[in-house]
């Protein structure tokens, strides 16, 4: 929780994972939504799980018929709608704790390009998640959690600001999530492209290395870093990293992924003009 | 760049253009196909529900869970049938609509098909329609039904 009470604006700018990224707190539009879908989502499997469990009582009640008078009926009956109702309320904590501190977002943040990353630039950790995850009684009243967002720099509600944690917003993942409609043909160009392979010229290597530097890191850059294209090709460097968790992106692996994507496009040019 | 030129190669191969399909002609589609779906299941429920009305009068219950079952049966095949084939159901052909997987480009299969309709349906509906109303403001014309389970409706426009 001491982590929360040092909130300088000078550290916005931190290395997670070899990147470096500008995290920017979610826009509070994006949040309301993906709280829409995680709702949605968890409504849709309540509903499920309600019609199930009326149809199994109901079976019950018709194959034992005589059972809702007795006493030993109702004392049963009570415990199953007490057991129901735990069971709901599990399933809809669970759901934020377990995508949260495993993936870092859950499906609505997913879909909007938000995740829940640490104030500090530490690791998620099961406490904090279940820490922000008892204070979403407080934050569902609306009112504190809004309030809380527009006083914090780093728009956090109140669970979030007891956490250490923020939710952070990327126009990359959001990016990823959104769809470039293409055909097939065209899908497998880019398919093939994109993956990746071993380096063969060390000296393109390292001259591209210093170029990349530039552009990458110190964002002289002649790219047009909002071109879709360019977008999903990020993600799909970052999705290829966090499939391993063993496996972390760091900086490097990413300059070296775009050389040898650079490489084979400039290699491909060379063999067209060729022929 | 080279990269540049990759991503202007693409938009030049498509012949037809294809727009995200818009609010109110989805919306028309969808209460075309309600319309569909119910002149096969509500005809079905009627007479089920008379006939159950004459042998059994207490099985109120059991009917309305035939038909609810019959209804995702119906949603089943009818949505099923024509994604996979066709790549879009009667009332969305009428409007020149298209729903593709907007990861791979091909039609839908069966079990995706079901899990839009069902599912994905029932999540934009649940937090106040706007899963839905959602689709109007976005440039990619997305509900949450085509986020969540990848799918992207088209409006095929003649040049």
């Amino acid at each position: 929780m001491s982590t929360a009470l040092h909130q300088t604006p000078e550290n916005q700018g931190e290395i997670y994972h070899g990147f470096q990224a500008n995290l920017k707190p979610a826009p509070l539009v994006k949040r309301f939504l993906a709280s829409c879908v995680d709702y949605g989502i968890l409504g849709a499997l309540f509903y499920v799980l309600v019609i199930a469990a009326i149809a199994v009582g109901v079976f019950v009640l018709a194959a034992l018929s005589g059972i809702k008078e007795s006493l030993i009926g109702q004392i049963l009956m009570i415990t199953a709608i007490a057991l129901l109702v735990v069971g709901l309320l599990s399933v809809y904590h669970i759901y934020f704790i377990y995508f949260e501190y495993k993936k870092g977002r859950t499906p609505g943040k997913k879909l909007f390009g938000l995740s829940v990353v640490t104030v500090d630039g530490s690791p998620r950790t099961k406490s904090k998640m279940v820490i922000r995850e008892l204070f979403r009684y407080v934050d569902t009243l609306v009112f504190p959690a809004v309030i809380c967002i527009a006083m914090t720099d780093r728009k956090q509600r109140v669970g979030d600001l007891m956490a250490g944690t923020f939710v952070a917003y990327s126009q990359t993942q959001e990016a990823g999530s959104n769809f470039i409609y293409i055909k097939q043909a065209d899908y497998n160009y880019i398919f093939e492209l994109v993956q990746p392979k071993p380096v063969i010229d060390s000296k393109f290597m390292d001259d591209f290395l210093l170029y990349a530097s530039q552009r990458f890191l110190r964002g002289i850059s002649e790219f047009d870093m909002k071109d879709p294209y360019m977008l999903s090709l990020e993600q799909q460097v970052r999705e290829y990293f966090e499939n391993d968790n063993h496996k972390r992106l760091d900086g490097r692996s990413a300059l070296l992924f775009f050389a040898e994507h650079c490489y084979q496009l400039d290699l491909k040019k060379r063999l067209e003009e060729k022929g | 760049m080279e990269i540049a030129s990759a991503s202007e190669k693409i938009s030049v191969q498509s012949a037809d253009r294809l727009v995200p399909g818009g609010f109110w002609r989805r919306f028309l589609a969808v209460f075309l196909d309600g319309i569909i779906v119910a002149v096969v299941t509500v005809p079905v429920a009627m007479i089920l529900g008379i006939l159950v009305a004459f042998v059994a009068p207490d099985a109120a219950l059991l009917v309305e869970a035939i038909t609810r079952i019959l209804n995702l049966v119906v949603v089943y095949f009818y949505y099923g049938h024509f994604y996979s084939t066709k790549g879009a159901t009667p009332g969305k052909m009428v409007l020149n609509l298209r729903v593709i997987n907007s990861e791979t480009g091909k039609n839908l299969t069966y079990g995706e098909a079901f899990m839009r309709e069902v599912f994905g349906k029932l999540i934009s509906a649940l937090p106040l329609l706007i899963g839905y109303i959602v689709a109007a403001f976005r440039d990619d014309k997305k509900a949450f039904h085509d986020m969540i389970f990848k799918t992207q409706v088209l409006q095929q426009e003649k040049n």
